[in-house]
């Protein structure tokens, strides 16, 4: 079975999108562009007209990869209620590889991270047998582990853990001043300029290797 | 490296012109700074292993 370009290259991003957050989800998005892949997001688009789940659904359609990180697991301290978003859309995803007659989504691959390992055990004991990660909180572990992941799945050969590392922290060192040059705080930065920046970035770091 | 893929995510607040440019002028300052032998001071002090995720920080 021949998938298409354009779905064998996305990767689905569901993550919690919290400040404590942050540094993973940056490392996590830049090590999918940099390994050649389109990072999609329930983030890349702002449409009040469409629902949110219509949009993940077909955000989910579109990509054979997924990345579902899980360790968001504590209560909220504005309610004390957990978030369920991320364990939903996992399992949107999952469906969508069981219940899909299609032959492209029977091709789905899925990344599941969380903090610790094993700890999932604690809470989600279901999802069991699947590929179930630990990134312990640190960004180059996330990041390692996604590319890492990525060249399992894909059968593609992607650049090397070293490059990437050394790239990201090149890439962290410079984004504040680029990041004042477009009068965009840190902090406030959405996930489509992110994404835009750390591309451009990336292009012209190949443009000019 | 492998070849960055192009995807339209449609409009944000900044343009990917504008990106550029940016981009473009940190490089540029970089660049010159480095010619002239002046000690290059970012803003960013970023350290592999300095940022941990958890939940508040």
């Amino acid at each position: 079975m021949k998938l298409s370009k354009a779905y064998s290259r996305q990767v689905f991003l569901n993550c919690p999108f919290d400040d404590g957050y942050r540094p993973i989800y940056e490392a996590i998005i830049f090590a999918v562009i940099h390994c050649g892949f389109v990072i999609r997001c329930a983030r890349e688009r702002e449409d009040s007209g469409e629902t949110r789940i219509s949009k993940i659904v077909e955000i989910i359609r579109a990509s054979q990869f997924g990345i579902h990180d899980i360790s968001r697991v504590e209560l909220d301290d504005a309610n004390g209620l957990p978030r369920f978003n991320m364990p939903l859309e996992l399992g949107l995803f999952l469906g969508a590889k069981a219940f899909s007659s299609e032959p492209r989504q029977k091709a789905r691959r899925c990344l599941i991270l969380d903090t610790e390992p094993y700890r999932y055990q604690k809470f989600i004991s279901d999802i069991a047998g699947q590929d179930i990660k630990a990134h312990g909180g640190v960004p180059e572990k996330a990041m390692e582990t996604t590319r890492n992941w990525l060249a399992t799945v894909s059968k593609r050969k992607l650049p090397g853990p070293g490059e990437l590392g050394h790239l990201y922290a090149e890439f962290r060192i410079e984004l504040p001043d680029i990041l004042e040059n477009l009068a965009l705080r840190q902090d406030e930065v959405q996930f489509v300029e992110y994404v835009k920046v750390a591309m451009e970035w990336l292009r012209d770091r190949q443009q000019n290797a | 490296m492998t070849q960055v893929l192009l995807y339209d995510y449609g409009k944000s607040r900044v343009t990917l012109p504008e990106i550029r440019a940016a981009i473009k002028a940190v490089k540029s300052s970089k660049a010159a700074k480095a010619g002239s032998g002046v000690k290059i001071e970012t803003k960013g002090t970023w350290k592999a292993g300095a940022d941990r995720s958890r939940k508040g920080a």
